[in-house]
This record gives C-alpha cells, sequence and structure tokens, in this order.
C-alpha cells in the first residue's frame, strides 16, 4: 500500500496505537473476567434451590457422584445441572442472538423476539398444546417444542420472502416484523379464547419462560445450536462493525449488506427458536445483555459479540438463582425475575459510565 | 479531457428508483486520472443518485468504464475494490472510537496492500495524520462535533484507497478552515496517487477553486460540463438555479460567482 504520508510515523502515533493496544488488552480482561463471573454464578445457581443440600455435597457430587446418595445424585445430575446450564445456554443464545439483531436493524431497541420470533413461537406452541398435536416418531413431550420451533422459523423465512418481494431495506423488514408479531399474538389470543382451562394453564405457564422443561437432551441440542451459530457470527464480526457506520457506507466498503443481514437473521432465529421452544418466551435477556456488553466493550464487535455472550449467560445464571430465593420453597418460573435481577445491573452500568455528551 | 480508454467513462448512463427513472441516459467528457471533479446542482438534480450509481450501490444501466474496465453489471466487491463513496452521513450514536472506525474500513473487505493486523493499524493512523485528525484518535464517535465527524468520515474513505473516489457533500458541516484544508487534501491526494475525486459541492466558489472539472446537473441531465470557467457562466446559472449570477475574478485571479436575485420562473 502506498504510503499516505511521507513523514515518519512520530512518537505521537506511536503512543496511540500503544493507547489502542491497551484498549484492547484491557477488553480480552474484561471479557476474561465475565468468564470467570460466568463460571461463579453457574456454580451459585448450582448449590441453590429448595432441597437441603450444601454447596460442599453439590460439589462432591458433581466431582464424584458415587459420594453421595442416589436421591441427591438424581438432584443434582437431572435438576440441577441440566437447570443450570440450561440457564447460561438460553442468556448466551438470546443475548447473541440480541447483539446481532440490534446491528443489522441499526436500531438499539432491537430484540431476537422483536421480528416476531417468540410471538410465532407461542402460537406454534399453542396450537400444539390445544389441539394436542402428535406426530408420528415424535415424542409427545417434544411435540410442543417442535412445534413452537417450526412456526419461529417459518416466520423468519415469511420475513425475508416478504422483504425480497419489496425492496430489502430496514424499514420494511422492521414494518413487516412488527406486523407479524400482532399477526401471531392475535392468533394466539384467539386459541387462548377457544381453549379449554387446563389448556389454558399450561399453556400461561409455557409463554412466561420457565426452566422446569431441562433436561439434558435439551440442554445438548440447544449446546449444540450454539456450538453451529458462534463460529459464523463471529467471523461476520468485522462486517458487523462496519455496518455500524452506515448501510451505503458498508457496501461501498464491499460487503453484501443484504446477504449479511439474512444470514444473521437466520443465526438469530436459530437461537431465539431453539430457545423459545426449551423454555418458553424469556425477555429481556436479548435486549439488555448485549447493552451491557457494548457498554463495557464499545462496539467492535469481536469483542461485542462474545461479550454479549457472557454477559447474557451471567444474567440468566443470576436470574436462575434468585429465582429459587426470591419466595422461599417455590420455584418462580425465571421469565419473571429475569427483569428483576437485570434491571438493577442495567441502571448501575449506566449511571456509573460517564457521561455521553449529546 | 484525456485519451482513449483511460480514466473514467461515463456514457449513456441511466439509474433511478423503481420506474422512476432519475438519471435519464447521460455521457461525460472522460474523467482524467488525478483529477478533481465537481458535480453542482439544485436540490433534487439526481446528484446523489447518479453518486450512488457510480459506486455500484444501485442498479444502473449504460456504461461506466474505469481504464477501459467495464464495472457495469460486475459484483459489489469488484466496484468496491476501484470505487469507494462517501455518504453525507455518519450514523449518530455508534460507540466506535474514530482510530477503530478506520480500521474497520479497512477489514471490511480485502485491499490490495496492507494485510496484516499491525500494518492495518500503523497505515490507520497514518491516514488520521494526514487528515489531521490523529488528535481525536481514542475519541468516540458519539462525542465528535458534526465538522468532527464529516473529517472521520472523509478519513474512513480515504483509508481504502480507492482508483476513484466519490464523496457526497464533504465540507458542508466544515468551517472555512477546514473546508479549505479538505480541499486541499483531497487535490493534493488526487494528484499525489493518480486518483479521481468526485465531490458534490454546494458552494460554487470552492468547486471553481478546486475542481479539474465541473459537471452541472439538473433534473437528471447535464447541462453544461468542462472547465470551471466554461460550465459556470451566468446563462448556465440562470438556466439551472434559476439565479441572476455575475461570474468574475477576484484580485487573485480565481473565479468568483455572485449571486444578485432571484429570477421568478
Amino acid at each position: 500500500m502506498n504510503t499516505i504520508t511521507e513523514q515518519s510515523t512520530s512518537a505521537g502515533s506511536a503512543a496511540i496505537l500503544a493507547a489502542y493496544r491497551g484498549k484492547v488488552l484491557w477488553r480480552v480482561l474484561i471479557l476474561v473476567v465475565l468468564a470467570l463471573l460466568c463460571c461463579a454464578a453457574l456454580v451459585l445457581d448450582m448449590v441453590t434451590g429448595p432441597s437441603s443440600l450444601t454447596a460442599a455435597q453439590v460439589w462432591a457430587g458433581i466431582l464424584n457422584p458415587d459420594s453421595v446418595s442416589a436421591a441427591q445424585r438424581t438432584i443434582i445430575w437431572d435438576v440441577r445441572l441440566p437447570y443450570a446450564l440450561m440457564a447460561m445456554l438460553v442468556g448466551a443464545a438470546l443475548s447473541l442472538a440480541g447483539a446481532e439483531m440490534q446491528a443489522i436493524l441499526n436500531n438499539p431497541l432491537a430484540s431476537p423476539f422483536t421480528l416476531g420470533v417468540s410471538s410465532a413461537a407461542s402460537f406454534g406452541a399453542a396450537l400444539a398444546i390445544v389441539l394436542g398435536l402428535s406426530l408420528p416418531f415424535v415424542p409427545t413431550e417434544w411435540m410442543v417444542s417442535l412445534n413452537a420451533f417450526i412456526f419461529a422459523l417459518g416466520s423468519v423465512l415469511l420475513l425475508q420472502l416478504m422483504t425480497r418481494l419489496r425492496s430489502s431495506s430496514v424499514e420494511t423488514m422492521v414494518l413487516l416484523g412488527i406486523a407479524l408479531v400482532f399477526v401471531f399474538n392475535a392468533l394466539v389470543a384467539f386459541v387462548q379464547f377457544a381453549s379449554s382451562q387446563a389448556a389454558l394453564q399450561q399453556l400461561v405457564f409455557w409463554s412466561m419462560g420457565s426452566l422446569s422443561r431441562a433436561n439434558w437432551q435439551n440442554v445438548g441440542l440447544l449446546a449444540l445450536v450454539l456450538l453451529l451459530v458462534v463460529p459464523f457470527s463471529l467471523l461476520s464480526a468485522t462486517k458487523l462493525t462496519a455496518l455500524r457506520l452506515g448501510e451505503d457506507r458498508a457496501r461501498s466498503f464491499g460487503i453484501h449488506v443484504s446477504r449479511l443481514r439474512f444470514l444473521a437473521l437466520l443465526r438469530v432465529s436459530l437461537l431465539a427458536a431453539t430457545s423459545v421452544a426449551f423454555v418458553g418466551t424469556i425477555g429481556f435477556i436479548g435486549l439488555v445483555g448485549p447493552h451491557i456488553a457494548r457498554l463495557m466493550l464499545g462496539e467492535d464487535h469481536r469483542f461485542l459479540l462474545p461479550g454479549s455472550i457472557l454477559t447474557g449467560a451471567l444474567i440468566m445464571a443470576l436470574a436462575s438463582a434468585t429465582s429459587k430465593v426470591l419466595v422461599p420453597g417455590v420455584l418462580l418460573p425465571v421469565g419473571i425475575v429475569t427483569s428483576i435481577v437485570g434491571v438493577p445491573v442495567f441502571l448501575l452500568l449506566i449511571f456509573c459510565k460517564p457521561g455521553r455528551t449529546s | 479531457m484525456s485519451e482513449q480508454g483511460a480514466g473514467l467513462i461515463i456514457s449513456g448512463l441511466s439509474t433511478g428508483y423503481r420506474k422512476n427513472n432519475i438519471i435519464k441516459g447521460i455521457t461525460l467528457p472522460a474523467l482524467a486520472a488525478g483529477g478533481v471533479y465537481s458535480l453542482i446542482g439544485p436540490n433534487a438534480a439526481g446528484k446523489s443518485t447518479l453518486m450512488r450509481a457510480l459506486a455500484g450501490l444501485q442498479p444502473a444501466k449504460g456504461s461506466v468504464s474505469l481504464d477501459g474496465y467495464e464495472l457495469i453489471g460486475r459484483s459489489l466487491p469488484d466496484w468496491a475494490r476501484r470505487v469507494t463513496y462517501m455518504p453525507q452521513s455518519l450514523p449518530q450514536g455508534v460507540s466506535l472510537n474514530v482510530l477503530e472506525s478506520v480500521i474497520s474500513a479497512l477489514r471490511a473487505s480485502p485491499m490490495d496492500g496492507a494485510s496484516s493486523g499491525q500494518e492495518i493499524k500503523e497505515y490507520a493512523v497514518s491516514v488520521l495524520e494526514r487528515v489531521g485528525i490523529v488528535d481525536l484518535a481514542l475519541r468516540n464517535l458519539g462525542h465528535l462535533s458534526g465538522g468532527q465527524r464529516q473529517l472521520v468520515s472523509l478519513a474512513q474513505v480515504l483509508a481504502r484507497n480507492p482508483r476513484v473516489l466519490l464523496l457526497d457533500e464533504p465540507i458542508s458541516a466544515l468551517d472555512l478552515k477546514h473546508q479549505f484544508r479538505v480541499m486541499r487534501l483531497v487535490h493534493e491526494l488526487a494528484r499525489e496517487r493518480n486518483m479521481i475525486v468526485i465531490a458534490v459541492l454546494h458552494d460554487l466558489n470552492v468547486a471553481a477553486r478546486w475542481s479539474d472539472g465541473i459537471v452541472m446537473l439538473s433534473q437528471g441531465d447535464v447541462v453544461a460540463s468542462g472547465t470551471p470557467t466554461e460550465a459556470i457562466t451566468p446563462e448556465t446559472l440562470a438556466r439551472v438555479y434559476g439565479v441572476k449570477a455575475r461570474v468574475g475574478q477576484c484580485s487573485q485571479g480565481n473565479m468568483q460567482v455572485m449571486i444578485d436575485d432571484v429570477l421568478d420562473v
């Protein structure tokens, strides 16, 4: 590349490069600290719970399953561990989905559910619960999740199709997405109106967001989806950063913005649909996880995306632990608790951040 | 303005939104490498649309050929390697610092030259030095003034070192001193790198002072083109802008446009 300046790089520019390196190191440090906090929160989440297991017993039960009684082993391995892992995975998935959604829609208020993914999933679940749908070769307990997933993914593909038919601008996409939200919400309301008392109760519980359906199969599937999606997310990080400088500018940098948007939306829908299918609708994480990460790490997506994964996992783990102790003896649906835990953290960060001049 | 095949040759170029053709088959004299060209004209003349078409950002018919290489019909990355477009504005509320934003412009797609991370960073800093905003390097984009943002925006596109640089109102938010500095810098870089610069400008005196050629656009059509004195005349100003104007020379010999009245049309 021909040098743009003939002056030798001065001491000033060396200082700037050093400061920039320092900033990068600082961000890596933040990510490491977040990861450690996640581990701590996971342990905290596992040792809290209604049955009187001490932390030491849980720890012993994990390291050496034979050292505790069969009942304790069941609690630790079939309840505590899958619940705690599910909480973290769902937090990570929704927060990553939120970060990508906010980047591609150029809107800090976007979340994985902005374009109707969760509404569609709820409708799918409602249909499965109320109609008692079943498919050959699919166990009935999977039907609700499967149907929720199919509808969630279907809604995104429908959105893509409609956006392609008109211009593929962000505004069109958001408007169509909001239309989908209302359509599916109305359909859910209709199903609720027509359903029996028992089905209604199940439906309401489903839509609240609860970890109680977590088992090793679910956890494994969601982990697989994350493992599949995260590498592609990280590979498009530099493109997402450039997109933040404006759509025309990014395109003039040679970025295929509509393709970038489609692939990101596909990842978002996979993450959100899988999460919703297993735990119901858990709002707030997908909105606030990325925000917290952005406040700490800025918008270089090479740091923001992993940061969002970690903040989301952290908040969900803390919310899950809180949901077990907030009302003694009652396991609250975690979807209710996420805001209670997330909002103070969020406010703290906003008020501690040095003021931004408008 | 240059020999056959060299430079940027635009002929029969049409573009628009949907069925509404905004640019209607315009043909320009060849734009020579190393030259600065200004696109002037009243509001809604199609200046930005023409710029976006030249950047490959919207479908166009006709021919745009750069040093004999036809660009119409090429893929976006193919355009982007040769042509960079600077939009009018930089989005608000982005939590990136100035240096990061320039680095991300370089990392967005493969460019000739700098490849390693360290080279890209050093190069980005040298671009900021050249634009004269190295002191802003670590400031957040959201904390900058309008003028500073415009300088950063310029640094981002300059960093890509394109063959053709398209600037959409590059000095609209700048004070007099910075206007002068930016235009001088663009002029120097065009000569140095043998780059073709096309800028949309509203200030006719600035356009005349720094341009090798002027293209005057009205309602999607070229009304006048050529050297500043050829293109900017009382007649063309009356026809295109609807103003009564005098064109003279200042004591330094630079062209000066003075507007005396608005013509009732």
